[in-house]
């Protein structure tokens, strides 16, 4: 709570009006996104972190400003250093998942054939193909965004981190494929073993 | 004041001359969930997340990338 007697001009109440805006939707939203970062990836989300550090470091300069100083277009700056470091934790965020998933992917994908030696259930071909260039096509769409507007560009993360999810989920596991193989293996060895003796007898 | 002494400030000291009084350390609300499992999470460093960024960039964005 902030103890002051003194009266707060309509200037400076215009730039609490503004923190309290910052505060309530690009830092709602940078919080949500750290969160969702590390439990999509797995992974601390050091970069969200240190911008949202360095957003409180410039919440803290520009209260100094605004209430200790007097000086409103410092403080002015200074809010919008904090709304900067918000919005890079976000997009940076949201960037983040993206790649995450796509280098997900790029491990997980096997070539075709073993797809089809294992009648493992993947998706085609065509499908795995739309959906990664779809899913470029949203995020080189929000990097575009990203210096013009905030929204739309986390906005076209999301729907190319849903688009690369669900494509990673339908890909088979590595190991699936490998026991899939080994069974088949051993199956034939078997039924060469078993006609071999058959012939011998 | 200059930037550079707030810099220098000792917590303490910003606190007294915000006339601030710190209550009770609260977790905020809504992220329990992230932060009860949070020390299952690994630390990528920066140098992992600049090679797997360059590796994306080469595997799906460049004029090579077959997709």
């Amino acid at each position: 709570m902030v103890k002051s007697d003194n009266i707060i001009s309509p200037k400076k109440e215009e730039i609490i009006k503004s923190i309290l805006e910052v505060l309530k939707e690009p830092y709602q939203y940078a919080r949500d996104m750290h969160i969702h970062n590390e439990i999509a990836t797995f992974k601390r989300d050091w970069v969200g972190m240190y911008n949202l550090r360095d957003a409180f470091d410039q919440l803290r300069k520009l209260l100094i400003h605004l209430f200790e100083d007097d000086d409103n277009s410092k403080a002015n700056r200074e809010l919008a250093e904090m709304e900067a470091h918000l919005y890079r934790a976000i997009l940076e965020g949201a960037q983040n998942v993206t790649e995450v998933y796509l280098d997900r992917i790029d491990k997980k994908l096997k070539p075709r054939i073993l797809y089809r030696l294992s009648f493992v259930d993947a998706p085609s071909e065509t499908e795995i193909t739309t959906a990664i260039s779809s899913a470029k096509e949203k995020i080189e769409h929000g990097r575009n965004y990203k210096p013009k507007n905030w929204k739309e560009a986390a906005k076209s993360f999301k729907e190319a981190e849903d688009i690369l999810k669900s494509l990673e989920q339908r890909l088979p596991s590595s190991n699936e494929i490998r026991y899939r193989l080994v069974i088949l293996g051993c199956t034939i060895i078997a039924l060469l073993i078993g006609t071999g003796i058959g012939h011998f007898f | 004041m200059a930037v550079h002494q707030m810099d220098e400030m000792d917590i303490h000291e910003i606190e007294e001359r915000l006339k601030i009084e710190v209550g009770e350390v609260r977790q905020p609300l809504g992220s329990a969930g992230g932060y009860l499992i949070s020390p299952t999470y690994g630390v990528e460093n920066e140098k992992e997340r600049e090679e797997r960024k360059k590796r994306i960039e080469r595997r799906f964005f460049s004029e090579k990338s077959r997709w």
